[in-house]
């Protein structure tokens, strides 16, 4: 079976929820003997959409890449002025297509390859709501078509165009029960397939954990913030409420992982160690008290399942409905709102072993039996068979 | 201090308790929820002390700290030196002293004022947040009403419609039957005329 993906980004050096999320199923489906192609642009950055990758096809761990120019880099400042405007102004159709061309990646050579070639496909599968790629990719594409939204409660969700973009496929795999709920009240998906899928993740074995904390010279206790660290993803409030803390408990340390995009105040006991490598991840995961988890955006966070892989328990941000189900539904972490509940939260987990020891085995349950990989592979397995099954 | 004793108390009982066969994270958030809610806060009288140097006699600290070796015999033998200039100095220095002490007394007012606003902002901000869920939840229950409605007067119409279809077939139905019976009529007559003949 032939299988098209659509994402704005895609490589090893991407980092990103939807679009990690995209390059481990195509691989694990390639790897499982479907013929996987992925249509993407050849931007790296998804801030400016700057081409970083060459034009043209390559082979990545079994599945073509097809990657296109972006012809137009986005201005993320002005951008930011349209849709502050576009967001809470009345405006027009022709508006959000403006809206829609500044947010890019702006690639026409992209939309026209997918309109060439969509006869040489069984399917299509788009990743992410929210791009250029996916309104008009999703418009021009004729056949079986399936959208992984990765949406979550914000503005350009409410934009009309949204409502044709979840008009045009046949079948939605939702990341989480909270995130099928916000688009089922918002647009009509009655009549078409939809299944809560997410992400698979692997359990480590064992990480070494005190190698990992005498190679970074980091002293124990400490907690563990890892992801893309941005004001946007809630480390400014995190790096607040911890300053706060430190001020009572002044042992603990805060470790950010991953790509810093914010400046991060000199303090002794806010570390950052930069981006480590897949196994120094869950060494760090597994050595930390606790795992952070600040973002009021996402919809699903796949750092908090990796936490809960290696039997750490996340602490989380309770507006962010997606996280706070990983605590409920997997019993394996626990959430604030203000600093009142952080502190006190934190103060629980730090105090209480047997809670972070019971914690952590829950969540490995919650991994393994809800995000394991040949759990993913079935549930795609069975949307395929739906959509061969329908006529076009 | 029996009530301190008793709030006290009460906070030590307000332990979180854990099902560690069977955790709850929602039994223990919501235990966490009231621990915070019945944590005493902190008076905004004692917050005031605590920070500001200004003591309640309204003596300000003008006099410098004593300091050890040379310095301070120096300023010791200014001081005897000066001692008998002390009432003209005081004389010089007081109205500057009351205006700062008055300055002083102002700001420690409007801090006071300040904070007293504050917390009700923040009250009134928590009221108007319940009022705002509410109302949502209002208009939740309202959309999911308009929602029904515009299902049931879609059904009324399809229904309609339907009627309408089967009584235009009854029409053309009752038409055709009309001719017939003017066909068998004619026949019957013809029929008659051909017997009596």
């Amino acid at each position: 079976m032939k299988i098209a993906f659509v994402v704005q980004r895609y490589g090893k050096e991407v980092i990103g929820g939807s679009e990690l999320s995209c390059r481990q199923i195509a691989e694990r489906l390639a790897n499982s003997g479907y013929d996987c192609t992925v249509y993407t642009t050849t931007a790296k950055d998804y801030i400016t959409w700057k081409n970083e990758y060459p034009s043209g096809d390559t082979l990545l761990k079994g599945v073509v890449i097809k990657r296109y120019i972006v012809e137009k880099e986005r201005d993320i400042e002005s951008f930011n002025k349209f849709s502050d405007w576009i967001f809470f102004n009345v405006h027009s159709h022709k508006d959000e297509l403006e809206w829609l061309e500044r947010q890019g990646p702006y690639s026409p050579a992209l939309i026209e390859a997918l309109e060439k070639e969509a006869s040489s496909h069984d399917l299509f599968i788009f990743f992410t709501y929210l791009y250029y790629n996916a309104y008009w990719g999703l418009k021009k594409v004729k056949g079986k078509k399936t959208l992984v939204p990765t949406a979550h409660d914000e503005p350009p969700l409410y934009l009309d165009i949204m409502k044709e973009v979840f008009s045009f496929p046949q079948a939605f795999i939702f990341n989480t029960e909270s995130e099928k709920e916000l688009l089922d009240q918002q647009f009509s998906l009655e009549n078409k397939y939809q299944d809560i899928v997410g992400v698979g993740v692997e359990v480590p074995k064992r990480p070494e954990t005190s190698v990992f904390c005498s190679k970074y010279g980091i002293s124990p206790p400490f907690i563990l913030c890892a992801g893309r660290i941005e004001a946007g993803k809630g480390c400014e409030e995190l790096i607040d409420h911890f300053l706060v803390y430190n001020r009572k408990i002044s042992d603990l340390t805060l470790v950010f992982i991953g790509k810093l995009l914010m400046d991060l105040p000199s303090h002794p006991k806010i570390k950052y160690l930069g981006f480590l490598s897949s196994e120094e991840k869950n060494a760090a995961m597994a050595s930390a008290l606790a795992t952070i988890h600040p973002s009021h955006f996402e919809s699903l966070c796949l750092a908090a399942l990796e936490s809960m892989a290696v039997q750490t328990p996340i602490l989380v941000q309770e507006k962010t409905q997606p996280l706070k189900q990983h605590c409920l539904n997997g019993r394996g972490g626990l959430f604030y709102s203000n600093y009142e509940e952080f502190e006190e939260s934190l103060n629980l987990l730090i105090k209480d072993s047997k809670l972070r020891k019971t914690m952590g085995e829950n969540g490995l349950q919650y991994v393994q039996e809800f995000y394991s990989w040949p759990k993913i592979i079935e549930k795609y397995g069975k949307l395929f068979d739906y959509l061969m099954g329908l006529e076009c | 201090m029996i009530d301190e004793e008793r709030r006290k108390e009460s906070i030590k009982e307000e332990e979180i308790r854990i099902d560690y066969e069977n955790i709850d994270v929602a039994d223990i958030m919501e235990q966490i929820k009231r621990k915070i809610a019945k944590k005493p806060k902190k008076p905004l009288e004692e917050i005031q002390k605590g920070e500001l140097r200004f003591t309640p006699s309204g003596h300000f600290p003008l006099e410098p700290e004593e300091v050890p070796g040379v310095k301070n015999k120096i300023r010791r033998v200014l001081l005897k030196v000066m001692k008998p200039f002390s009432p003209v100095i005081k004389l010089l220095i007081l109205p500057v002293y009351e205006e700062f002490r008055e300055a002083y007394l102002i700001l420690d007012r409007t801090n006071r004022r300040i904070d007293f606003l504050s917390a009700t902002l923040e009250q009134e901000l928590a009221k108007l947040s319940t009022r705002v869920g509410d109302v949502s939840d209002d208009l939740g229950k309202t959309m999911e009403y308009t929602k029904l409605l515009h299902n049931l007067t879609h059904n009324i119409v399809v229904e309609l419609s339907k009627l309408k279809i089967e009584e235009e077939n009854l029409k053309l139905m009752t038409r055709i039957m009309k001719k017939d019976f003017e066909f068998l009529r004619r026949k019957e007559r013809s029929l008659e005329k051909n017997i009596f003949r």
